[in-house]
């Protein structure tokens, strides 16, 4: 199994009500999941507790936004071992901001796993687990001119707003372009596993690839650029963004999810 | 024997959109076949069967009488060489020569027969000369010949050419297809071309398929589907212009009977007005 752009694309345009929300809110959600979380304290027992409460907030709008299921573990897949990553070494690292550590097993070659590093690693992993839940969730169901079109209305800076524009445009003709480059690169037996070629061979044939998508990307860069400029572009062009008012359901689900950090904050500091 | 066939071919993008149904199609080895229909009426995801890109939903296609499968797709690629609509797609390697030799070098073939394969292939593109030039310094027309030299250094017994005169001044196309031609009498090559450009049709083909909302509805030579209005109606295509000219000159009276390519057109008309002169003489 593999994911493209197009499988992510196609999530984005299902429709639920957790699509339905104002892509405001659901940045603005998903900002405010972020620094909650980042801001927890480096190694304390709570945080899971708090951090599970959020964690199953998401899984309840991930539930509603009806997001297909491999495609919800082949997206974390990709992304946990990057934290797991981080976070598999912390017992075994003396960390300058803790003054104390208690010793729980010494292991060979002087290694020693203390009590503080292992919290300190379950800690950022279950962070990186709720912020990623949380991009995960704002980037499946939010498309990519609707997340401009959001952070424009939020605020981004015209300049911000055009690059991300042209981003998301160019993007999926480059992915398109790659394809059919592929294709035909199939249709002349080329197989990165290949036994009749050297993996030396391959590896330069997979640069001219790359090597030749930058040329044809300097090249439409230039085509893209005299077509705006004919079309009346300069520094002072604006990116049109209409304009959009808050439904009801989005009010509340933006209160909903501070209700729930406040409470994950508030109440299980009380335990 | 036929050198490719599909049975009751079927295929669904994403079990959602059926971009063919139940195509049978056949081609014998020397034949020169145009498969002519609107754009999406799915020419492309056909040509991507011919060498197992696309594998079907339902149904067969068997190359050489073999249907096509894991084990043998180096040798169906190997058969079938398909030349896509833009030339860019197909060529990325730094130089012109380094992109030909891909194919070869892919098969495995040792280094001296690869040099004689791009030597040949690029003579007979009339492109000797050009192997140290980099593509994107080379015109359409050129682009188009390396592409065609990058499938025929494979030594294909068929080659499939997606829309190959799009995008080619006239002089160019009307080269291109002395081109193919050539390749066909000459090296016997089973030539199938995918194109709306109705006018280069009798030009390319000698038998013509049109294809509607991914099925075969139509197959002949280009006389036979030329003269059945109500398919070119449905295909939202229309007749070569020469055609055109002749069925105007018919509704006017005058007894000409319709031809496709521009030298019947002329006998044709030739016949007429010595005809008529011998009647008024």
């Amino acid at each position: 199994m593999h994911l493209t752009l197009g499988d992510i694309e196609r999530e984005t345009y299902k429709k639920s009500p957790v699509h339905r929300i104002d892509g405001r809110i659901k940045i603005l959600i998903t900002l405010a999941i972020i620094i909650y979380a980042v801001a927890l304290p480096r190694a304390d027992v709570l945080n899971f507790l708090k951090l599970g409460l959020i964690e199953a907030y998401l899984l309840v709008l991930i539930l509603f936004a009806r997001l297909g299921f491999s495609y919800l573990v082949f997206r974390f897949m990709i992304a946990l071992p990057f934290g797991f990553g981080i976070a598999v070494f912390q017992p075994f690292i003396r960390q300058p901001f803790f003054s104390d550590f208690t010793v729980l097993y010494t292991l060979p070659l002087g290694l020693e796993m203390t009590r503080e590093g292992m919290l300190f690693g379950a800690s950022i992993f279950a962070k990186f687990v709720v912020c990623i839940t949380a991009v995960i969730l704002l980037s499946s169901t939010t498309s990519l001119s609707d997340f401009v079109a959001s952070a424009r209305r939020l605020g981004l800076p015209k300049e911000l707003a055009l690059l991300f524009t042209m981003m998301v445009r160019y993007l999926f003709v480059f992915w398109n372009m790659l394809g059919r480059i592929r294709t035909a690169q199939k249709t002349r037996c080329f197989d990165i596993w290949n036994k009749n070629v050297t993996r030396r061979w391959t590896l330069e044939q997979i640069g001219y690839t790359i090597s030749s998508l930058f040329i044809r990307s300097y090249e439409q860069g230039e085509r893209t650029y005299q077509s705006m400029l004919c079309r009346g572009y300069s520094a002072d062009a604006h990116v049109y963004v209409s304009r959009k008012k808050f439904s009801i359901p989005d009010v509340f689900v933006l209160v909903l999810t501070f209700c729930i950090i406040i409470l994950a904050q508030i109440s299980l500091n009380f335990l | 024997m036929n050198i490719i066939e599909t049975r009751d071919l079927t295929h669904i993008y994403r079990g959602k959109i059926k971009a063919l149904n139940n195509v049978n199609f056949a081609a014998k080895p020397g034949e020169r076949i145009a498969i002519i229909g609107a754009n999406g009426a799915g020419k492309s995801t056909l040509f991507k069967h011919f060498n197992g890109i696309l594998r079907p939903t339902t149904g067969e296609v068997l190359i050489k009488g073999e249907p096509v499968t894991d084990r043998n797709i180096l040798k169906v690629r190997k058969t079938v060489g398909v030349v896509f609509q833009d030339p860019d797609d197909q060529i990325f390697a730094p130089t012109v020569k380094q992109d030909v030799a891909f194919g070869p070098v892919n098969l495995g073939l040792p280094q001296e027969v690869v040099e004689k394969r791009v030597i040949e292939a690029l003579e007979t593109v009339r492109l000797t000369g050009f192997e140290e030039r980099a593509p994107h310094h080379l015109s359409a027309g050129e682009k188009k010949k390396v592409a065609i030299a990058g499938i025929l250094a494979m030594q294909p017994e068929v080659l499939v050419l997606d829309e190959p005169t799009a995008g080619l001044d006239p002089g160019g196309a009307m080269r291109l297809i002395w081109l193919i031609n050539e390749m066909n009498r000459y090296l016997g090559i089973t030539i199938i071309t995918a194109t709306h450009e109705v006018d280069i049709v009798p030009l390319l083909a000698d038998r013509v398929c049109i294809m509607s909302s991914g099925r075969i509805i139509g197959d002949g030579s280009p006389q036979k589907i030329f003269a059945t209005d109500e398919l070119i109606r449905k295909t939202h295509l229309r007749l070569p212009l020469v055609a055109q000219l002749l069925e105007m000159l018919q509704d006017e009276g005058v007894p000409v009977d319709v031809k496709f390519t521009l030298e019947e057109a002329r006998d044709e008309l030739l016949r007429v007005v010595k005809q008529n002169a011998s009647d008024t003489g």
